[in-house]
């Protein structure tokens, strides 16, 4: 037929097309934080806050340049997932999540830098522990690096304990009670007594999961704690992240968790 | 530093956890002397034997809390340390084993060099 396009040529054309065509969705995908979202990245945001039993459910929102989507699957975990995605982005507790789900995860894309603010909810001073996220080298998990300094210099932890400490630490206001010596905190204590101490090599079993709030840059960034050998031979494997801080440390008590 | 050059070494260790620990026997500082060591061990002579629970540890086992920690680094810094107690006299790393470190006990704290 006159004019018509060869058949051979009318099927490169069209494959050339369709891979175009998959490109530009990639990108699209990739550009509005969906394919992050569908996979394996997420991470962990502090939350905390004495209203946070409240309310049934929570979501996450972050910056206005930082496309991330809060996927409900995200609230049934409990430890920082693992993740694909290397970069930083600001995330903001915009609604405190349950009392049982008190961790929040966000899809993230690999976003370097923001420093966008959350509109229309401001929780200065770390009720809901505003965070800089950035990956851990190595196995692409997330952790809560610091906190913004903007937020008003405070950051929530946890920390598994008894309840002689926990006592200790409300009477005096002071983290561990103001007792002499490092003191060792996590982003996210597990819910679990028995996995708490696992993943933290604690030498005792804790009693309950503390969240504190505590002034922003008093404890170091997280480091991984390695297994323990127990006495006969036992061994706890850790793997947990922990932060070290040093003095007398100031704290409010945002809530407890009986393990 | 070698490990040879840590025997004899001055050391302080001030224990963190447990937290009951601390109000039976203090946080310290304990002091004591390095009698053997490697990059991921240190053994510890306590001066003063500290009792706990109605028993008595002399001995301390000094492995870095950590990853990528080694318990060597007291050299230069203070480690954070996960910390056995023992309830016997043992003065080198070849004699640790789960029998002698059966009746331990753990604590967590930081071990620094005096």
């Amino acid at each position: 037929m006159a004019g018509s396009t060869p058949p051979l040529q009318r099927s490169a054309t069209a494959g050339l097309w369709s891979i175009a065509l998959r490109v530009i969705v990639a990108l699209a995908i990739v550009a509005s934080g969906w394919r992050v979202a569908n996979s394996a990245a997420s991470v962990y945001v502090n939350s905390g806050s004495g209203s946070q039993s409240r309310a049934a459910r929570g979501h996450v929102t972050c910056g206005t340049n930082v496309a991330a989507v809060m996927l409900p699957t995200f609230f049934a975990k409990s430890e920082p997932g693992s993740a694909s995605e290397r970069g930083q982005v600001y995330c903001h507790v915009v609604e405190p999540v349950g009392r049982k789900d008190m961790s929040a995860y966000v899809a993230v894309p690999g976003h370097r830098g923001t420093t966008a603010t959350a509109t229309g909810h401001t929780h200065v001073g770390g009720a809901y522990g505003d965070r800089l996220l950035t990956p851990t080298s190595g196995d692409g998990s997330f952790v809560a690096e610091e906190d913004l300094k903007a937020t008003g210099g405070t950051q929530v932890v946890e920390r598994a304990m008894s309840r002689a400490e926990l006592a200790a630490t409300r009477e005096t206001g002071l983290l561990r009670g103001g007792r002499e010596g490092a003191h060792f905190a996590s982003d996210a204590v597990n819910s679990s007594a028995t996995r708490a101490q696992q993943r933290l090599a604690l030498p005792v079993r804790p009693e309950v999961r503390v969240r504190l709030e505590v002034p922003g840059g008093a404890f170091t960034s997280p480091t991984r704690v390695g297994p323990l050998e127990l006495p006969g031979g036992r061994v706890l494997p850790g793997g947990g992240m922990e932060r070290t801080a040093t003095g007398r440390i100031p704290v409010r008590v945002l809530g407890v968790d009986d393990l | 530093m070698t490990a040879l050059s840590f025997i004899n070494l001055a050391v302080s260790i001030v224990v963190s956890d447990p937290w009951e620990f601390g109000s039976e026997c203090g946080t310290g500082p304990f002091f004591g002397t390095i009698t053997d060591a490697n990059a991921d061990t240190l053994i510890l002579r306590l001066a003063k034997p500290i009792t706990y629970r109605g028993r008595t540890f002399p001995t301390g086992i000094v492995k870095a809390r950590h990853v990528g920690a080694q318990a060597t680094s007291i050299s230069v810094k203070p480690l954070s340390a996960n910390i056995i107690l023992l309830p016997l006299v043992v003065s080198v790393i070849a004699e640790i084993t789960p029998v002698t470190t059966k009746e331990g006990v753990v604590v967590i704290g930081t071990v620094e060099r005096r």
